[in-house]
Formats: C-alpha cells, structure tokens, sequence
C-alpha cells in the first residue's frame, strides 16, 4: 500500500512543476503583401501593371504605395531596410532616375523603414514618364534588402515586379467583373472607356450588377453615339472591331 | 512497474462500480412542464410605435417561469430576428420593421429548466401600412389623399410630412414592401446602407420620387433618383416589381435590380431602338412588358439582359404587329404575384378588338410568351373605355370558375364587365351618382390573405369621391369566394379635394402593388 501511496504522491507533485513554454524568438524578417488592396488601398498581388494610360494625357509623374509586412515582433523603435531593383541587366528593365525614382534617392530611402510597434511599413515608388512608353513597357523587380535588422523574407514573398508603361495594360480584375461589362479586353476599348465613358477605376470590384449593367447600357449608348459619327472603331490591329456585349 | 499500472488500472475500473447514492428523483417531463392555459390566435396584426398586447394564461405561480416572446420574418432573410418580450404579457411598443412574421411565445420553468412554447405570426404594419393611396393633382401639384385602415383621410400626406409635393400631374404610383436596397448620407457625408425596405414611388409627368414606406418621408428626389442624371427629364411611369423597380423616363427604361449590392438608384437608360414606349405596362415578378407604338408591338425587358425581348417564344401565340394598346396590367393573385396579365388592344386596320393573355413573369427566364387571346365582339364597348381592371385569379382552376373578367368604364358613371370566360357581356354592373365620371377602376385582391373588393374612383368638380364595393357571393368566411359581379351599393364612400387619377390598395400583408 506504501508502494501506492508513493506512486500517486510522485504524479500529484509533478503537476507542481513549472512548465517551460517556447517563447517565439524567430529573427524578425519581412515579404511583400500580396492582396487586392494594401493598408494603403493600392491593389498589390504578385505584380502591379501600372499604365500612364489611366493617369491622363499631362501627367508625368506618379506614386504607388507599396506595402512590407513583418514577420516576428514588433519593436518599439523603428527598423529601416532598403529596396533594391534585381533585374537591372534585363533587357527591359526599368532605369532607376528615369522610369521612376531610384530607391536611393535620399528622400525616399529615409522612409523605408518598419515604423516603431509596427507590423507593416508602407513605401512610395515613384514611376516616371517618358515619351517611349506608348509602345513600350518597362519591368522592375523589387526585393527587399533585410540590412541588419531582419533576416531573409518568406521565399517567393521577397521580390515583387511591376511593370511600368504609358500603354493601355489589362486590369488585373477585368476577366474577373468586367468581361461581364465589356467583353474582351482591348487596348482601343478601354481608351474608349476612359475618353467617352468616363470610366477609370478599374480596380473596384463590380460586384454591384447595377453598376454594372449601368455601366453596360453607357458604353453601347456612348458607342453607338461615337460610330454615327467616326463611324467603327477598331482595335490597333484594324481588324478587331471594338463592341460591347 | 508494469504491475504497478495493472493495479491502477484496475483500481480506476472498480471505481466505476460503486453504488451511485446521489439523491435524484425522476418525474415525466409533463409533470415538470409549464402548462400554457390559453392558446395564442393564429394571426395577429400590429402597428408601428403603437403597443403590441397579448396576455396569454399559464398554470401555477407565474414567478416559477421565465418567458421569451421571439419573432423571425418570414421568407425575408434580411430582416433580423427579435426578442420583443421577457414577461409573460407581452406589451410591446412595435419598433421592428413591417413584415410578416413568426411570433414564438416561450415559457420555461425555472427549476427543471423545461419550456413549451406556442407559435403564431403577426403581420407588423406602420399606420401607413393599410389604406388607399389616392393620386390627385390640384392646381398643378400632384400629392396622395390617404385614406386609413379606419376611414380617415389625411389629404396632402406628402406635403404634411414632407413639406412638399410633387410638379404636375400623377401617372402612377408603386409600392413594394422589403425590397429597396438604398444609401443615403450621415451628418458627416458617408454613406450608410439601409436594406430590405419597403418604399412608395410615385411618378408625375413632371417628376419622380420614392418615400420610405413606412412613415412616407422623402428618401429620393430626382436629384438623387439615377446613377448618372439623364439629360432630359420627361418621367412617364414607375412600376415595382419582385426584382426591383423600373422608371420610364424620356422614351426609356431605367431599372433598380435588387441583388442585394444595389444603393437605389436608377441605372442608365436602355437605348429606345426606335421604340415609342406607351405609358401602358404591366408586370409579372421582375418581367415589364412594354408596348411599341411605332410597330404596334409589345416589347419586354428584364433588367438583367440589356437588350430587349420581342420575339414571342415558339408555341405560343407571336408578338401583335400594328396594334394600338388601350390597356394593360396584370391579374393579382395574392402578396407577391400575378397570375397573366391582360392587354387590350385595337388594329389599326380593321379596328378588331382583341384582349390578349400574357405571361410578363416568364420574361426573366427568357420567355416571352403571349398565352392566348379573345376576339371581342364589336358590340363589347370595350374600345371605348377610358378605364379598366380585371378580376383578381386566385389560381389557374378560377379562370375556369369563370373569374376572368375586364371591367371597363367609358368615363361616365357606370361600370360594365365582359367575361371572357362565358363571352358575355354586363352592362351597367355598378352605377354611381349621376355627375361623377369615373376616372379609375381597381379590383383589390389577394387570394391569400382574403381581400376581394372592388374600387371605384371618380370626380366631380374639383373634389374625388371613393367607393369600395364587396364582391356578389363573398362572405365574411369566404371572402374570396364571391363572383365577379360587384354587389350594387357601395360598403364605405370617401371624397377629398383635387382631381384623382388612380390609386393603389396597401394591405398589411402586401409585397407589391404592381
């Protein structure tokens, strides 16, 4: 009986024991968000097509929001990193200092940083115009350099491309909601969209079926306005003629 | 060791063995059940802001219990559920939004934990939510006399509430319950989504406007009414429909589609394709069938498809051509729906009348089907009516029954009726005082919820007078059971101020007014 007695008496005092709990102490690092909007409202997935196209005829000069998010903890002190361009020898690479603004720029470097207690840090890119962009588009890969304060970022999260032109580029969203408005996507069609309908913000998500049927209608009367006097408009090929369904 | 385990097992086992002493009593559960004495009606009614009283009996000590009055809408899943009660009489000042509900009355024992409930559905209603709707107009400026569940006439109501009235001349007016999806703006300019209301849209010839159909203030003016203001402002009718709305303005159809996203705006105009739209259309759930007066032909819409219908499905009878429309609407069945629709129409060549039986609730699944038609004899004055209605159909087996009436009136003080189920004609089936002309007839009929009456509107002078008439054979058990003649002498009579145009009939239990 003694036996027993000591055997319960050794389970009873281990469940007075302290137990350890891991305490999270992974290095910090930080990846790009990837996500129909970022904090700062910008659409931001694997790439961004950004298009002076959408920025009217005079503007030279733009700002997209890019946002990095941490992994770890925060701290209480702001952390700065850099943003470096890794496809400079590509053959359409875009050129720091004229196709946007390059990331060590004094302006601009001071602000790339995870802000004190925070755990996500939003950055400006700076795009540039210039006049080649209306036949060309131009391609910059981002990575995040940690510098000494992060590790290495999530693998296929540490780089993020944008391509940067003054032609027409299809919405991310378009197959998404607006083939339902529009039909097939086409460079002519959606100056049309911009000059004649006065639509632009093809980054909303049309989920409304007013909107979009409104949306519709406006395009064929507009359409249908603009072929009584120019007669068809076609697509740059000449051949695709620009309809709506 | 493995010894040592055996024996606490074994130990742990033999625990399960010993005899339970805990001091339990077991009853029925009848025996420790509440017991409801009196028994909830099947139906009641209440009234915005107004108490809701029910004091149901229970047996015992009442302070044994605790008590839950519950309600959950019926066929609307956006409206919320309730508690509107937590002692056993229910006394509660109506603060949910009008509908038909289930009403729940829950009793639960304190002790054992034990309930029994009894159920029942209550229709809640604002003191807008039953009367007649009267659209007149008076020295230009159109507004709505109404007339309440007690016979008293607010004139004005508009103007009263809202500190205005309409430009012009009513056309007509629509009401639909739980089916406005709008946004409007809070003190600091962000927009706020309200869903599922009901609301009352009313259209002039000179404007258009929708009002919360609740307590009828102004939601949207023209100013907001569009998602982008037409260039020209020339408002022809607005109809609601189990889809949304439609406003004819300027020769086109504007549609709100409820799908839930929308903010209660009218979309943009669907091109005219060289139609000349007629004021004239009629509804079945989101089906508009409209007329052509260029081709004679009828045209239909579904705000959906962008373009519209006017191939008749194969089958069926095909779309008239050259034909003068001299009226439409459709035949109410009950709270949310009409059976056919009836058009009447005249050819342009050879003058024949004809009264065609449509079916506008197929338009939206792409069926544009025109059911049959009736040769109406010439000596039928049907042509000559400057108003018209037609019998409620309570089903497909009372067109057989012989409910398939139009009555018509030629503008003087007298109501005839063409079965079309007999081709016969009654002359004279109602006659009202001499003087009155007899501007809108309305049969009001709901094969659910047991209306059947009949609406005559007329005006003499500057002032309107209202007669409500019951049906021949209707009676307080059956009320829809009645024929199609209309018992002569009217069963309340109302008269205001203005020259009236039509009305609609709101019951508390109705969904749409077409």
């Amino acid at each position: 009986m003694k036996y027993y007695i000591t055997i319960i008496a050794i389970v009873l005092l281990a469940a007075c024991g302290n137990q350890a709990i891991d305490i999270f102490d992974a290095p910090a690092s930080l990846y790009f968000f990837r996500g129909d909007r970022n904090s700062a409202g910008q659409p931001q997935r694997d790439s961004i097509n950004y298009s002076f196209f959408l920025a009217g005829g005079s503007a030279v000069e733009d700002t997209l929001w890019l946002e990095a998010r941490l992994t770890g903890l925060p701290l209480p002190v702001a952390r700065p990193f850099a943003l470096v361009q890794t496809n400079v020898a590509d053959s359409a690479a875009a050129v720091a200092g004229r196709h946007y603004v390059s990331f060590d720029d004094p302006a601009l470097a001071a602000g790339v940083n995870m802000p004190a207690d925070a755990t996500s840090a939003i950055m400006p890119l700076i795009v540039k115009r210039t006049t080649d962009m209306d036949t060309a588009s131009y391609r910059l890969v981002i990575a995040i350099d940690p510098g000494e304060h992060f590790a290495a970022g999530i693998i296929n999260r540490d780089t993020l491309v944008i391509h940067i032109t003054a032609m027409a580029v299809k919405p991310a969203a378009w197959d998404r909601y607006y083939d339902l408005a529009f039909g097939t996507w086409g460079q002519e069609k959606m100056r049309f969209l911009i000059d004649h309908v006065g639509y632009t913000a093809f980054d909303e998500s049309l989920l409304n079926n007013d909107m979009r049927i409104f949306l519709n209608l406006k395009a064929r009367a507009k359409l249908a306005e603009y072929e009584a006097v120019n007669g068809p408009l076609y697509e740059l090929d000449g051949i695709t003629q620009v309809t709506f369904p | 060791m493995k010894q040592t385990l055996y024996i606490i097992a074994a130990l742990l086992l033999l625990a399960r063995c010993v005899e339970d002493t805990g001091n339990y009593t077991y009853e029925a559960p009848a025996a420790v059940s509440p017991v409801i004495l009196s028994t909830l009606a099947e139906e009641y009614e209440a009234i915005s802001l107004q108490q809701f009283v029910i004091d149901p009996r229970v047996e015992g000590n009442e302070d044994d219990y605790t008590y839950a009055w519950y309600v959950y809408p019926i066929n609307h899943t956006a409206i919320p559920y309730d508690t509107i009660g937590h002692e056993r009489k229910l006394d509660y000042r109506v603060a949910i939004q009008s509908g038909t509900y289930t009403l729940i009355f829950k009793v639960t024992e304190k002790q054992h934990g034990t309930s029994v409930y009894q159920r029942s559905r209550v229709t809640v209603s604002s003191i807008f939510g039953k009367g007649y709707y009267i659209n007149k107009h008076q020295n230009g400026r159109a507004d709505v006399d109404f007339i309440d569940r007690d016979g008293v006439i607010t004139p004005n109501l508009l103007k009263q509430l809202n500190g205005d009235d309409l430009p012009g001349i009513p056309i007509r007016s629509t009401y639909v319950s739980n089916q406005y999806y709008y946004e409007t703006l809070d003190p600091d300019g962000n927009p706020v989504r309200s869903l599922a209301q009901p609301a009352f849209m009313i259209c002039t010839d000179q404007d258009a406007r929708v009002y919360h159909g609740d307590n009828m203030r102004l939601l949207k003016a023209w100013d907001s009414l569009f998602l982008e203001q037409p260039a020209v402002k020339r408002p022809a009718g607005i109809w609601g429909s189990t889809g949304g709305f439609m406003l004819l303005n300027d020769n086109s159809p504007h549609f709100v589609y409820n799908n839930g996203y929308g903010i209660g705006k009218f979309g943009y105009a669907y091109p005219s394709d060289g139609y000349k739209l007629s004021r004239l259309v009629t509804v079945g759930y989101a089906g508009y069938l409209a007329f052509d007066e260029n081709a004679g032909s009828f045209v239909g819409y579904y705000p959906q498809r962008n373009t519209p219908y006017t191939e008749a499905y194969p089958g069926y009878l095909p779309n008239c051509v050259n034909q003068e429309l001299l009226w439409s609407a459709p035949r109410h069945m009950y709270e949310t729906t009409s059976l056919n629709s009836y058009s009447i129409t005249r050819d342009r060549d050879d003058n024949t009348i004809r009264v065609i039986s449509s079916w506008p609730r197929y338009i939206q699944n792409g069926l544009f089907v025109f059911e049959r038609d009736y040769l109406i004899p010439p000596t039928v004055r049907l042509a000559e009516g400057t108003a018209f209605t037609c019998h409620g159909g309570g089903s497909v087996s009372s067109i057989i029954a012989g409910h398939e009436a139009i009555y018509y009136s030629t503008g003087d003080n007298r109501v005839h009726y063409y079965n079309l189920a007999n081709q016969t004609e009654r002359r004279d089936a109602v006659t009202i005082p001499d003087g009155e002309s007899i501007a809108y007839i309305h049969h009001a009929y709901d094969y659910y919820w047991q209306v059947n009456h009949f609406i005559i509107l007329a005006n003499k002078g500057n002032q309107w007078k209202m007669y409500v008439h019951d049906m021949e054979g209707s009676t307080p058990d059956n009320i829809i059971g009645g024929t199609v003649d209309i018992v002569s002498t009217p069963t309340a009579t109302y008269t205001g101020d203005g020259t009236a145009v039509n009305l609609i009939y709101r019951h508390p239990n109705t969904k749409l007014t077409y």
